[in-house]
């Protein structure tokens, strides 16, 4: 009775048809995102299932390899053909928990699955090709390098990072050069970041890494990087070179980064820029050559440690005090202290960090 | 004459009743489809960067988690051990006690054994004075401040003003972090150093198992009014500012959670103590101070980093939540009122604030009274049918679809609520909450719009369970 109505309302009106269309729309849409819903539910559910089922049965057949029970051969016969990727994801996180021989093996086991993996690092969207970069770093570094490596030019540079830093390693130093040549395509990455990642390659990156600070023609980013990666590798061949980039350069963060290298690596032939530096008008250049003076310089150094606790700025009057108690001005801090002038707050607080308080 | 006056009155305003509600929800949805594009990358972005091994990364940034007290003696202790809990490298805690009138200061002293100690600022923000600065003897990196009172964003910039890591966390005290939160969230600074603020997730703790200072078992709440609020929240950070922040638009970042880089927020004053949003409000300023400076800059949300808090469960202290968040809406906007479809502010200027003055400030306003002058229509007897189906399609079914949408684009990435009940009671919320619900929000949301207008201030209080075992059977 209702229906027939309906159908006639509608068919009959052209607004009742649109709104009529609307809402069985509006329904439909409602209904789908419902079923959707319970669908990924389910979905997620029955993958979750299905992994648990595949690790268990493999677990305990590449610990048998691990053991020298089985051979890789022995192994591969037991993955089916359609399961090969979700392999290669449980040997990714099984070498994850592993170090030394134990990975070699699980990547020797990995190989013949890895020319796959090969080609989804060119193929699909970016999240797609990152995660096989990941994956062949960890598993086929050595057998396809050239793979990762061509990766340092993938249009996204979020594939571009995840192949930095599998590169990034200490048993790889070769690839530091690479990874320096392309280092200006991660400049909006944090810099910190970026020196710590270079870092990690240990020792051997550091003549890469001084060649690239010393380079003019490199961006002031790229060169404050390098400078923060020698600072955090101790680097002692550094000190010169900073010292000689500190009388030309300008650039507000290459010169910060080079202060702070030179704070732990300088020696007191390396004073002359960081005291005039001291007297900067940039706050930034001020505080990080206090910085530096405090661990470079010595009690002559007092009358610019002064000036810097009356600075304006916290940061500079902070690395002015601090500076102070290195160079052995202990007894004007604690004078300073006693009293109630505006920097006595900051005084006490350097002394009871320098644990020089009484 | 009078008559056919108020009768073509009438009409218009349904019309603009009804185009208000194709608007608004034509936005949500067209937010909903982006949401979930974006969510769909970045869900699978995350299966590529490694968490741990942001953890260990000497690169990741030292941060100073401020947490603002007030008259929080039974709870300060538990919220500042599940602090001490976090997986961070390098993280300090600066508690800054807002001058309570109950114990909370003492009892973090006998707690963690803390001592006068001195620190001096390093940026001077204008507070209430500070009375001391504590440091506890057994966790070097948790210190107090105590400071008279002056309110939640001043305890914030007193935080800022002794805040000595680039980056700082403000949080409510209340706020449950997870383990990873800070991990998480720091992650849009190292991947672009023009970030200036990310925010989280905020999720809704009521109805779920806390013990050792975390969230061990997900459940809805007992209490509707929580359910709703939970569907809602859903709602505004799945679809909403997953939408915004991928077209570059975010406003918001709530007070319960957000990185802020320092020097930045020490560039634009810190926190504005004039008003109750004072987290939008910082937000908006940084947009505007770096649009008008010309400098580069991302404020940033991301779904997976969560805060736990906890959301009123009566009506009363609902209401009065509502009435400070639009009191909030109103004064930022106003007080910014020179960035509205000004080019110079770009897309904030032309895009977002825009649709946050005209439907998100005077929304509630149309939305009440589209209501009650579809009721007075009928009423009248001039409801033609096409307008009633149009009215509640527009009003009830597409708000059904864009909260069904939420629960999708939940399940889609993170799945948080386990149980199969859980999601099919979420279903029923969707089409519950358009009957009452939607309306008091609105009501309350009109009466902090007025309230706003009238330059009323003060937070009101929320009457907290704290966080206990509760989960639905």
């Amino acid at each position: 009775m209702v229906i027939p109505f309906l159908k006639e309302l509608i068919l009959k009106d052209q607004v009742f048809l649109v709104l009529g269309i609307s809402i069985a729309i509006s329904l439909i849409l409602v209904f789908l995102l419902a079923l959707s819903t319970v669908y990924l539910r389910l979905r997620n559910i029955r993958k979750a299932k299905r992994w648990q089922r595949l690790e268990s049965e493999w677990e305990p057949i590449v610990l048998d390899f691990l053991v020298g029970e089985r051979t890789p051969e022995a192994v591969r016969d037991q993955i089916k053909q359609k399961d090969s990727l979700y392999f290669l994801d449980f040997l990714l996180r099984f070498a994850q928990r592993l170090r030394g021989y134990e990975t070699d093996a699980i990547a020797q086991l990995a190989e013949p699955y890895l020319p796959a993996l090969v080609a989804r690092t060119k193929a699909g969207d970016p999240p797609r090709r990152a995660r096989a970069i990941r994956t062949l770093s960890l598993l086929g570094l050595e057998s396809h390098p050239e793979a990762v490596l061509a990766a340092l030019d993938d249009p996204s540079p979020l594939v571009a990072m995840i192949a930095a830093r599998a590169l990034a390693r200490k048993e790889h130093p070769e690839y530091a050069e690479a990874i320096l040549d392309k280092l200006h395509r991660f400049e909006n990455w944090s810099r910190s970041y970026l020196a710590s990642m270079l870092a990690s390659i240990g020792p051997e990156v550091a003549p890469d890494l001084r060649k690239t600070l010393a380079n003019p023609g490199k961006l002031p980013g790229v060169r404050a990087v390098a400078a923060d990666a020698l600072r955090a590798l101790n680097d002692l061949q550094a000190g010169d070179q900073a010292t000689r980039l500190l009388r030309t350069e300008t650039d507000r963060d290459l010169v910060a980064a080079t202060l702070r290298l030179l704070a732990e690596v300088g020696r007191s032939e390396h004073l002359e820029p960081v005291r005039r530096l001291c007297l900067s008008p940039d706050f930034v250049i001020r505080a990080q050559a206090l910085r530096a003076l405090g661990t470079l310089g010595g009690p002559e150094d007092q009358p610019l440690f002064g000036a810097g606790l009356e600075d304006e700025t916290p940061w500079v009057a902070l690395q002015a005090a601090q500076g102070l108690l290195a160079v052995g001005g202990e007894h004007l801090l604690l004078g300073l202290a006693a009293a109630e002038l505006p920097g006595s707050e900051l005084a006490r607080q350097v002394l009871v960090e320098g644990g020089a308080a009484r | 004459m009078t008559t056919s006056i108020g009768l073509i009155i009438l009409d218009g305003f349904n019309v603009v009743a009804l185009a208000y509600f194709m608007i608004l929800n034509t936005i949500y949805l067209i937010l909903s489809i982006i949401a979930f594009r974006a969510l769909r990358t970045y869900a699978r972005r995350l299966k590529v960067l490694d968490i741990d091994e942001l953890l260990i990364s000497a690169g990741a940034p030292p941060i100073t988690l401020i947490s603002p007290a007030y008259n929080e003696e039974t709870t300060c202790v538990e919220a500042v051990k599940s602090l001490l809990l976090l997986k961070y490298s390098d993280y300090e805690i600066l508690v800054v006690n807002d001058g309570s009138s109950d114990q909370t200061l003492a009892r973090l002293t006998e707690a963690f054994e803390l001592a006068p100690a001195d620190r001096a600022p390093t940026a001077d923000i204008s507070t209430a004075p500070v009375r001391g600065v504590y440091h506890s003897q057994r966790l070097p990196n948790l210190w107090v401040i105590d400071k008279e009172n002056g309110g939640k964003a001043d305890a914030l910039n007193v935080g800022i003003n002794y805040c000595r890591t680039p980056l700082f966390c403000a949080m409510d005290a209340d706020s449950l972090l997870e383990r990873e939160a800070l991990v998480r969230i720091v992650r849009p600074f190292l991947e672009d150093a023009r970030t200036v603020a990310a925010g989280g997730i905020i999720r809704i703790v009521n109805g779920c198992e806390v013990s050792a200072g975390g969230v061990s078992k997900i459940g809805l709440p007992k209490n509707l009014l929580a359910r709703f609020q939970v569907l809602e929240y859903l709602r505004a950070f799945m679809a909403g500012r997953m939408g915004w922040d991928a077209l570059g638009l975010n406003l918001i970042i709530s007070g319960a959670f957000g990185v802020f880089r320092r020097s930045m927020v020490v560039d634009v004053g810190g926190y504005a103590t004039d008003t109750v949003g004072e987290d939008m409000e910082l937000v908006v300023r940084l947009h505007r101070h770096c649009r008008e400076n010309k400098i580069p800059y991302r404020i940033s949300y991301i779904a997976d980093p969560v805060a736990w808090t906890e959301c009123p469960e009566k009506a009363r202290d609902l209401g009065r939540q509502r009435d400070r968040w639009q009191r909030g809406l109103y004064e930022t906007l106003t007080r910014h009122r020179r960035m509205l479809a000004n080019p110079r502010y770009g897309r904030i200027g032309l895009v977002a604030f825009p649709y946050f003055f005209i439907l998100e400030l005077f929304g509630p306003l149309i939305e009440l009274f589209g209501y009650l002058m579809f009721f007075l229509t009928m009423g009248l007897g001039r409801a033609s049918a096409p307008y009633i189906i149009a009215f509640i399609m527009a009003a009830l079914v597409f708000g059904v679809v864009l909260s069904i949408a939420a629960v999708a684009l939940e399940e889609l990435s993170f799945h948080r609520y386990p149980r199969f009940t859980d999601l099919f009671r979420l279903f029923g919320l969707a089409v519950l909450e358009n009957f009452g619900y939607r309306q008091l929000t609105s009501y309350w949301r009109i009466r902090g719009f007025f309230s706003g207008v009238r330059g009323v201030k003060g937070w009101g209080k929320m009457e907290r369970k704290g966080f206990a075992v509760e989960t639905t059977g």
